[in-house]
């Protein structure tokens, strides 16, 4: 009993140590500087958050939120002076999270941010002025632009330049980036901090697509950048779905959020593993996509990740939406975070 | 009271700008224009954005002095309205509606003059904690919402609260519900400016929303059209699906025929780009035969064309042809007919159908368009001033620039490709004559007092009168003269032969009885030309021909006796006088100096270059040699070129002026002096020259790289060694020769003066 006992113990302790030990030194990982957290974003017009949301943050320790204040993007009135617009502003409908660190985070389309001279200044007084009144007190400000390399002088000068006009108004504040998969084998943005976005990560508007969201297979194609990629990097994985709607020629209709009833076969077809053939009365018919990512899928590519990255990375997940949240099981949920 | 010296300098400046067509400048080219435009209805934008602020100022004083009545007067209206300050009794008007407890109105003006208003008039504002702490206490019964604008029975006020609402929430991202206000109260609004900014903010929802081919054509119906915006093949099939005749989609297709052009013209194409402008143009293409298959349109015309604005812009352009013929045959709007013809004048000078069945097929559009951009008397206030091609639309413009391509691409290049540059000049000359070019000058007597040097004057011997004239804006720059300037002297004479005609074909005869038919202006072209190439028989013999009452109306004739090119830049700063060379006999001379008499001279010194008596020969060769370069330089300019300024540039100079033989001859003869000379004084001036001449071949090499920012580098460097490489020329043939040196007066300018001097 005792030797058991003794055993035990010795390789519980063995086994700690070792954990103790892979977790201080991971596989180097540049991201160990960064505080450790769990995130979510938050991504609509509205912040209303439901009783489900609510317990979501309290029962996973979320502690850090990625708000979209608003986003940028060219103004459709090529003569007014403002050559970009802030679009889609953030409404307070509900108090903030208590113990919730909020970064608020713009997203900037890359049409507007070639001329991202004409609003930086505004830009930053704005942010300022929507934490000002929302008694938020920021540490970090983050901002969310799909750049390549004809945009990238661009995005990059535009970080550069806001920084003293984000100091003038938060003492120390950090500026953080989201970094899209491909953005991984370009130079890295000048930011304190990245997020990389493990999600969108095919062609929605491609019938071949199999899943846009999150396919395992895009995501192995740029590990191999992961260990040299010289900033902290946190990993934001999705939690949502949605249906990509073709015509019947196979080109590509809108997205939407129908509550389908697959089950339906009299109505649905299944034409592939998540696509069917929706016939309807008096209309021509429809291929709908059916795109979720399964907490299987997420835990492979977050072991993926944390393989060749680290395994101290933080995990912020896309996006704070009972609706979604509700199609995975509470373990699930927690197992992202671990 | 003119400045003299600096209102020359500024004409110089500028006339250079505009004569020199050649220069390096920025200049609008006829490829950049549209060949589409159906002027409906971006027009009407351009009125709009027209109008003044001082106009909706007007218009707003008008609508609130009658509505109250005009109680109160127009001023003390707009004391209130403008003042930025919320209703109070301080003011007439507002306390007219306080007095009438006009809650409404009232509200109204609380919504609009208060601070609530600072968030709406900046897309970019938002209040911080400090903004709302210092905002009144009425702040809160500002609140507009929809319920606000039900609550009006007043017509005209419900209108105004409804561009306030729809305007705060098309900055607030309220899409929804801008869409909504319009739904309920702006589309009932008559056409007005009221009318126009709420549909603006209606349609800029619709597009925000997703509802792109709604937003198209709200869009279009209030003439404002973003090209890129829509550059949707199914946008536009979408509003024709919905609605086959919807007047708009003449505009929508007309802003996407000019988005895929400016896709074409664009820089620097990548693969990507044109294999996506390519897929544009084919979706293009099957959903305008789609349309004209099904026969639910009523101008098939404007499919029709708008397909053969594609295949041109493409550089299909016998396609394009056959496609404008039919379009020409089919049904069509006034605009899309018009527009028909202006591409079918275009793409029938494009043919490459040769002989007389080319004009004979050109003639009759190229003679109503022609007509019709002179009828438009564009060129009288513009001419073919550059600045009047750029960024100018509406349909006058729109006849003047197809005119432009027509003649500027599409025939000449077609002349030039059979090898007629002559008949070039005569359809450049129409062209020009049709934009309204001048050929006569206002002479103007010099005022009392003025000086005549600084004023570019000229004096009549006769008389002693000095005069000046305004500048020609037009006649040494325009299209045909620099054509004609640059031509070879072979293709001058044939044009002067085809001048001295009636005209064979109707095209002759059409182009001679709308061209300029001077003989003068030809022969004193021809002369310089001649001139330049130091053919002195032939320039004499043409410049002998040209009388000096013309000679006074040219733009340079003021400017002749003020550059005299025997006198060394390098050595005197007088740059002006007779051409009085002591070796010459003074009969040669004339009293003002004229480009016959420089010819005359010149012609006497080359005789002399071959003289027997040494001091004669060296002198004559020096002279000649001085003369040779500075003919194309600041020093004697007016000889060879008709304008000469800061914009000129080495490498223009050389093909325009022929400066590269007259230097070559020039350091050839400075070369032979200091080889063959024993007259110390006139080797060290070849020395001097020599090294001058040296200079332009290097700014030369500069000049040709220098919009090459790689090249620049790479040549700037070389250019530092070849002066380096030139002083050390001079220095080594100062060396060699006797061993002795160079007077100090000559060194001092040389290597200080001109240094700084130096052009």
């Amino acid at each position: 009993m005792t030797g058991i006992s003794l055993k035990k113990t010795v390789a519980a302790l063995l086994m700690l140590f070792g954990v103790i030990a892979f977790t201080r030194c991971g596989n180097g990982s540049p991201d160990a500087s960064v505080q450790p957290f769990r995130g979510v974003y938050f991504w609509q017009t509205t912040y209303k958050t439901d009783s489900a949301e609510r317990e979501f943050l309290v029962e996973n320790g979320v502690n850090k939120m990625y708000l979209r204040f608003f986003d940028v993007d060219a103004n459709p009135d090529t003569l007014s002076l403002d050559k970009c617009l802030p679009v889609a502003t953030i409404d307070f409908a509900d108090t903030l999270p208590r113990g919730v660190e909020i970064v608020p985070t713009v997203f900037i389309t890359p049409k507007a941010i070639v001329h991202h001279r004409d609003f930086g200044k505004n830009l930053a007084r704005r942010i300022y002025a929507i934490c000002d009144l929302n008694h938020i007190s920021p540490a970090e400000v983050q901002f969310d632009c799909d750049w390549t390399p004809s945009t990238r002088d661009s995005y990059f000068d535009f970080l550069k330049e806001i920084r003293p006009s984000l100091e003038s108004y938060f003492e120390g504040i950090r500026i953080s980036s989201t970094i899209r998969l491909h953005q991984l084998q370009q130079p890295v943005p000048p930011v304190d901090e990245g997020v990389l976005m493990c999600y969108n990560t095919g062609n929605f508007k491609d019938f071949a697509t199999k899943n846009s969201i999150l396919d395992v297979s895009d995501v192995e194609l740029y590990c191999k950048y992961l260990k040299n990629y010289s900033l902290p990097l946190s990993f934001a994985l999705p939690l949502y779905s949605w249906n990509v709607e073709f015509d019947h020629n196979k080109k590509f209709l809108r997205l939407s959020n129908c509550e389908y009833d697959f089950s339906d076969t009299a109505a649905f077809v299944a034409v592939g593993n998540n696509t069917y053939l929706y016939k309807h009365d008096g209309e021509p018919d429809i291929y709908i996509r059916y795109e979720s990512v399964s907490a299987a899928t997420i835990a492979k590519v977050k072991s993926l990740l944390r393989k060749h990255r680290g395994y101290d990375s933080n995990i912020i997940l896309y996006h704070l939406d009972s609706q979604q949240i509700k199609k995975y099981s509470k373990d699930e949920i927690a197992d992202f975070y671990r | 009271m003119r400045l003299p010296i600096f209102t020359v300098s500024i004409i110089l400046l500028f006339s250079t700008c505009r004569v020199m067509a050649c220069a390096g400048y920025v200049r609008m080219e006829p490829s950049e224009h549209y060949i589409f435009y159906l002027g409906y209805p971006e027009d009407k934008y351009t009125e709009w954005k027209a109008r003044t602020d001082k106009d909706f100022r007007a218009e707003n004083i008008d609508f609130w002095h009658k509505y109250v009545n005009k109680k109160v007067s127009a001023k003390e209206v707009e004391e209130a309205i403008y003042s930025g300050q919320q209703p109070s009794s301080k003011f007439r008007f507002f306390d007219y509606l306080i007095n009438n407890n006009d809650t409404l109105a009232l509200k109204y003006w609380n919504i609009v003059n208060g601070p609530e208003n600072d968030w709406y008039s900046s897309a970019w504002y938002y209040p911080t904690s400090e903004d709302m702490a210092n905002a009144p206490s009425s702040f809160a019964s500002n609140k507009l919402n929809i319920n606000t604008i039900a609550q009006c029975s007043d017509k005209d006020l419900r209108s105004r609260f409804a561009l306030q609402l729809m305007r705060r929430a098309f900055r607030t991202g309220n899409h929804k519900l801008c869409i909504e206000v319009w739904d309920k109260y702006g589309a009932s609004i008559p056409e007005s400016a009221l009318s126009t900014q709420c549909k603006s903010y209606y349609a800029g929802s619709l597009l925000y929303t997703g509802r792109k081919a709604e937003s198209a054509v709200a869009f279009a119906e209030i003439g404002y059209f973003e090209k890129w915006l829509h550059y949707d093949i199914e946008v536009l099939r979408q509003v024709y699906n919905d609605q086959p005749n919807c007047p708009s989609l003449e505009f929508i297709v007309q802003q996407i025929v000019n988005a895929h052009f400016d896709k074409c013209m664009a820089r620097d194409r990548g693969m990507a780009d044109q294999v996506m402008t390519m897929k544009k143009k084919s979706e293009f293409d099957a959903l305008a035969n789609e349309v004209l298959a099904d026969g639910k349109t009523n101008n098939p015309a404007l499919w029709k064309s708008a397909q053969a604005a594609m295949e041109y812009i493409s550089g299909n352009k016998s396609i394009a042809l056959k496609l404008i013929k039919e379009a020409s045959k089919m049904k069509g709007s006034d605009a899309v007919k018009e527009n028909v013809r202006l591409m079918r004048t275009v793409l029938l000078a494009a043919d490459n159908t040769t002989g007389a069945a080319y004009e004979k097929a050109l003639l009759p559009d190229l003679k109503w368009l022609a007509e019709k951009v002179a009828s438009e008397k564009y060129g009288s206030y513009c001419g073919e001033s550059w600045m009047c091609y750029e960024n100018i639309e509406g349909l006058p413009q729109y006849h003047m620039k197809v005119f432009r391509r027509t003649v500027l691409i599409e025939i000449v290049s077609h002349f030039e490709k059979l090898g007629q540059p002559e008949r070039c000049l005569a359809y450049l000359n129409m062209y020009s004559e049709a934009l309204g070019n001048k050929h006569t000058v206002e002479i103007k007597p010099l005022p009392k007092d003025a000086d005549p040097i600084a004023w570019g004057a000229v004096m009549d011997i006769s008389s002693g009168q000095y005069y000046y004239h305004e500048d020609n804006r037009t006649d040494y720059g325009s299209r045909f003269f620099v054509y004609a300037d640059t031509a070879r002297p072979e293709t001058l004479k044939k044009y002067i032969a085809f001048i001295n005609t009636k005209g064979k074909s109707d095209m002759d005869k059409f182009l001679l009885s709308n061209g300029y038919k001077d003989v003068d202006f030809c022969n004193e072209l021809l002369g310089t030309k001649y001139l330049r190439l130091a053919q002195w028989d032939s320039a004499i013999a043409y410049l002998s021909k040209v009388p000096e009452k013309f000679l006074m109306t040219q733009n340079i004739a003021g400017y002749l006796s003020q550059h005299n090119p025997f006198r060394e830049e390098w050595i005197t700063n007088n740059k002006q006088g007779r051409y009085d060379l002591p070796i010459l006999p003074a009969e040669l001379y004339t009293e003002e100096p004229t480009k016959l008499n420089f010819c005359r001279i010149m012609k006497q010194l080359q005789d002399y270059t071959k003289a027997s008596d040494a001091t004669t020969r060296d002198n004559a060769r020096y002279a000649y040699a001085v003369a040779m370069y500075q003919m194309t330089q600041f020093q004697g300019w007016p000889l060879t070129m008709y304008s000469y300024g800061v914009v000129n540039d080495i490498s223009d100079l050389y093909y325009y002026a022929g400066m590269k033989q007259t230097h070559t001859t020039a350091r050839q003869l400075a070369e032979n002096i200091i080889s063959t000379s024993t007259d110390r004084s006139v080797i060290d001036k070849a020395f001097l020259l020599e090294y001058v001449l040296l200079r332009p071949e290097a700014d030369y090499i500069f000049n040709i790289y220098k919009y090459d920012w790689e090249q620049w580098k790479i040549v700037e460097k070389k250019r530092e060694v070849y002066y380096a490489l030139c002083t050390k020329a001079l220095f080594k043939l100062w060396s060699t020769h006797n061993k002795r040196s160079i007077s100090e007066d000559y060194v001092y300018t040389t290597f200080c003066d001109t240094e700084q001097d130096y052009r």
